[in-house]
């Protein structure tokens, strides 16, 4: 079987498109469809990331710009193991640079401004007006026909935000974290990025493609990015300015759309007050290095945890910023932290974080080797579970369980709404830490901070559990299969429910897997929990599955007392396997009625049982004391036969003298 | 004199007037025995031989009563009872005629006289020790099925609700 189906959408995996295939995913071309004459590609997955099905579901609606339109996705099962595949758009050519390491078609200033950066402003402005970002613009993601014509910008659906994306597209505090640790992007940074390929395409050519991206980083943090950017190759005065205004390392301080507009019309744009970090008069020494902006000090303090509380301990760091940077802000916040330090006895790596962040403000959050943006931390997490790599998570939960996030969070231009939100999820997500049991623990942790994460049990190795729809099935899939466990639920597929299954009254539901419950009640809250999955997100027949279950309910079966009863649950359990109900099963095992019927009856036949056992020892009693008892009734009845045969005698007598 | 007495002094009328009824009582008493030993005189006086033998012939019994120390007296009952059905066998025939005291006497010395009031005993005294046997016997048998009935009881109940019935 080679044909798969997306949606309304049949693709051929024996018609492959190795030129929109990458490392992530495979593409395949899409059967003709009348209503997208321009062609449809199938991507699928080759990984397990978390989609950005949240931007999907935004961007429903009129198209915007030039943006890739993903029509569809669904789980394909195809191959060993079920793969997340999206149907979109095909795009018109290849791709504007397919390596950044090589000379590639450069553009005149007039045909940017028409072909890319127009076309790209009013795609930016449509993401905007949704709240959204693109977080992958790059000549390695804009896919036109020679000469730039019908220019589209590649999906940003299908992986985590930046995943793809350079370090030299992002901004220099998103650039300094691994792919997978930049989390949420702006559409700030999407300008950022705007601002850098049109550079590129000028030059026809990458300045820095022979620099590490540690050099360049180093080089950008040194001088800035626009400053590095503009050293590095001749470019006509407006594109000067474009570039000058769109790559900014500031945020606020890079062009909104109408500077753009009016730049591409013509207009000059007045160039605003740039802030520049600041250079201290002399430097500090650190772990055998002399630092003299404060940013780069922070990259450098995680590096070396002990060196930092020396460091802090001796004044040093804070006569440096007094004297050195002359920063009274960066002195106050310092000098709060420094306080805070006598009093707590956090460690080493903690305090070298807290300093990172507090001469960083906007930097990553560096802990350890972490190198993380907070709001990728549910990502992260992801790629640490994905990897196994035990010693990652265990970062994460230190960082979760540390105040670093709200720290973070607590800097001035740090508190957005959406870090707020993260704030409180992150607390929330902190007490499902605390839980032992089923359906709490780090697994929780992951699922409640990244929403879209599939599940990631190793129950689930073959078939993609990206959402509840798909739970059920690849339960009924692994009931069917010869590596069936004990348990239907583990650690992280328990989490994955509690974390989607959402409402105040499952939380009852997720405690009763604790395992202090006893093993009967523990099934019953998972047969509750899946017969509540199935009754929403069905399918409706499930016989494996209740199979199963029904086996995993033996002990609660023997919670019944009455042998009648428990036989006409088993009968009825047997029907109701065929029928592949859980509800049903959930109705015949827990229902109050039922249990309740029973335990009064227990009662009663318990009552039943002593009264019996008191008669039984009176009649002991009486079988002990046999003569006792018989004797003196005995004797009664010989008295009165006695003398009611002797009157009968005497009367005879009596009448036979009388009549001679 | 306060008025915690009064009800001391209210409570001596009662108590003679409980004590008037018990004294009537036992004035007609001594009426009815004395109107009552006027028609037993005369009885003694007409049938004093048949009475006399009837009462010799009953010695078995006077004999069974005095030993008997049941609080019930059951075995001189039973062996009273077939005594004196032997005995007014023999004797109710002479109430017609009572005989003279002389025929009276030698009647009594004749062994032949003393067959029916003997076997009258014997077979009450039978009767004593063979029918509480019989009753104990019924008895126990009774219990015993009782008993089993009790135990099958508890056992359905224990196939049926578990060894957990037993605690309760």
């Amino acid at each position: 079987m080679s044909k798969y189906r997306i949606g309304n959408f049949a693709f051929d995996i024996t018609q492959p498109l190795p030129e929109f295939s990458s490392a992530w995913a495979d593409a395949y071309a899409v059967e003709p469809h009348p209503e997208h004459p321009g062609g449809l590609i199938a991507l699928l997955q080759n990984h397990r990331l978390p989609p950005r099905i949240d931007v999907w579901e935004a961007l429903e609606g009129p198209k915007i710009g030039a943006l890739q339109t993903i029509l569809d996705y669904e789980i394909v099962p195809v191959g060993v193991q079920h793969k997340l595949g999206f149907v979109m758009e095909r795009p018109p050519g290849m791709p504007l640079v397919s390596d950044l390491g090589k000379p590639f078609n450069s553009f005149r200033e007039d045909d940017l401004r028409a072909r890319l950066i127009r076309p790209m402003l009013t795609t930016l402005v449509g993401l905007h007006g949704r709240a959204l970002f693109h977080g992958g613009i790059s000549p390695l993601n804009l896919f036109a026909l020679p000469g730039m014509h019908q220019l589209m910008l590649g999906e940003c659906i299908s992986l985590p935000a930046g995943l793809r994306q350079p370090a030299l597209f992002e901004p220099i505090e998103r650039a300094q974290c691994p792919p997978e640790n930049k989390g949420e992007s702006t559409i700030e940074d999407d300008v950022l990025a705007l601002g850098v390929t049109a550079y590129l395409m000028m030059l026809g050519q990458n300045p820095f493609a022979t620099l590490p991206d540690d050099d360049l980083i180093r080089a950008r943090l040194e001088i800035g990015t626009s400053t590095l950017m503009l050293n590095s190759a001749k470019l006509p005065p407006a594109m000067v300015e474009f570039v000058r205004g769109t790559c900014s390392d500031h945020p606020k301080q890079r062009w909104n759309f109408t500077e753009i507009e009016n730049w591409l019309a013509g207009m000059r744009i007045t160039p605003r007050a740039a802030t520049q970090h600041l250079k201290a008069s002399r430097g500090v020494l650190f772990n055998g290095k002399e630092y003299f902006r404060a940013r780069n000090l922070a990259a450098a303090l995680p590096d070396k945890p002990p060196e930092v509380r020396k460091l802090v301990e001796s004044g040093e760091l804070l006569r440096w910023v007094q004297r050195g940077l002359n920063d009274m802000t960066l002195y106050e916040s310092v000098h709060v932290l420094m306080e805070q330090m006598k009093t707590s006895k956090e460690t080493d790596e903690i305090l070298a974080a807290h300093f990172s962040i507090a001469l960083d403000p906007h930097g990553p959050l560096r802990y350890k080797s972490l190198r993380v943006m907070p709001s990728a931390l549910g990502t992260l997490l992801c790629q640490a579970f994905i990897n196994q790599d035990a010693a990652q998570q265990q970062h994460i939960v230190e960082v979760i369980t540390s105040d670093l996030i709200n720290f973070w969070i607590g800097r001035p231009g740090n508190g957005s709404v959406y870090l707020l939100a993260l704030a409180k999820d992150i607390e929330q997500a902190r007490g499902y830490m605390n839980g032992v049991g089923l359906g709490y623990g780090i697994e929780r942790m992951l699922y409640e901070l990244q929403r879209y994460a599939p599940c990631y049990s190793e129950n689930f190795t073959r078939p993609y559990v990206l959402s509840l729809k798909q739970f059920l099935p690849a339960l009924e899939e692994l009931a069917a299969s010869g590596r069936r466990p004990a348990d239907p639920l583990d650690r992280h597929s328990a989490a994955f429910l509690a974390a989607r299954i959402g409402g105040r009254g499952q939380d009852n539901l997720i405690k009763a897997l604790e395992p202090t419950k006893g093993g009967a009640m523990r099934s019953i809250a998972v047969l509750n929990l899946l017969a509540d999955v199935q009754n929403r997100y069905g399918p409706d027949s499930l016989p494996r599955l209740t199979a199963w279950l029904s086996e995993t309910l033996r002990p609660a079966l023997d919670r019944f007392n009455s042998r009648a009863l428990r036989q006409t649950l088993q009968k009825s359990l047997t029907k109701i396997v065929g029928d592949g109900n859980l509800h049903a099963l959930q109705k015949a095992i827990d229902s109050p009625e039922v249990v309740e019927g029973d335990l009064k009856a227990f009662r009663a036949a318990a009552r039943q049982y002593r009264a019996l056992a008191e008669q039984v020892r009176e009649v002991d009693v009486l079988l002990e004391n046999k003569m006792a008892v018989g004797v003196a009734v005995g004797q009664r009845l010989a008295a009165g036969i006695a003398v009611i045969l002797g009157l009968f005698v005497v009367s005879m007598a009596v009448a036979r003298a009388v009549h001679g | 004199m306060s008025d915690e007495h009064k009800p001391e002094e209210a409570a001596k009328p009662e108590k003679a007037k409980k004590e008037k009824p018990g004294k009537e009582k036992k004035s007609g008493g001594v009426v009815g025995w004395m109107l009552l030993s006027v028609p037993i005189m005369v009885g003694l006086g007409l049938f004093y031989t048949p009475l006399l033998l009837l009462v010799a012939l009953m010695g078995p019994a006077w004999v069974a009563l005095i030993m008997d120390s049941g609080e019930e007296r059951a075995m001189g009952v039973c062996i009273g009872a077939g005594n004196l059905a032997g005995a007014v066998f023999i004797v109710a025939g002479l109430f017609l005629n009572p005989p003279p005291l002389a025929t009276a006497i030698m009647q009594i010395q004749n062994v032949v006289t003393w067959f029916y009031p003997l076997s009258g005993a014997v077979v009450g005294a039978v009767i004593f020790y063979l029918v509480p046997l019989m009753v104990v016997e019924s008895v126990f048998m009774r219990n015993q099925a009782h008993k089993k009935f009790l135990e099958e009881s508890q056992k359905k109940l224990m196939e049926e609700w578990g060894d957990g019935v037993r605690m309760g």
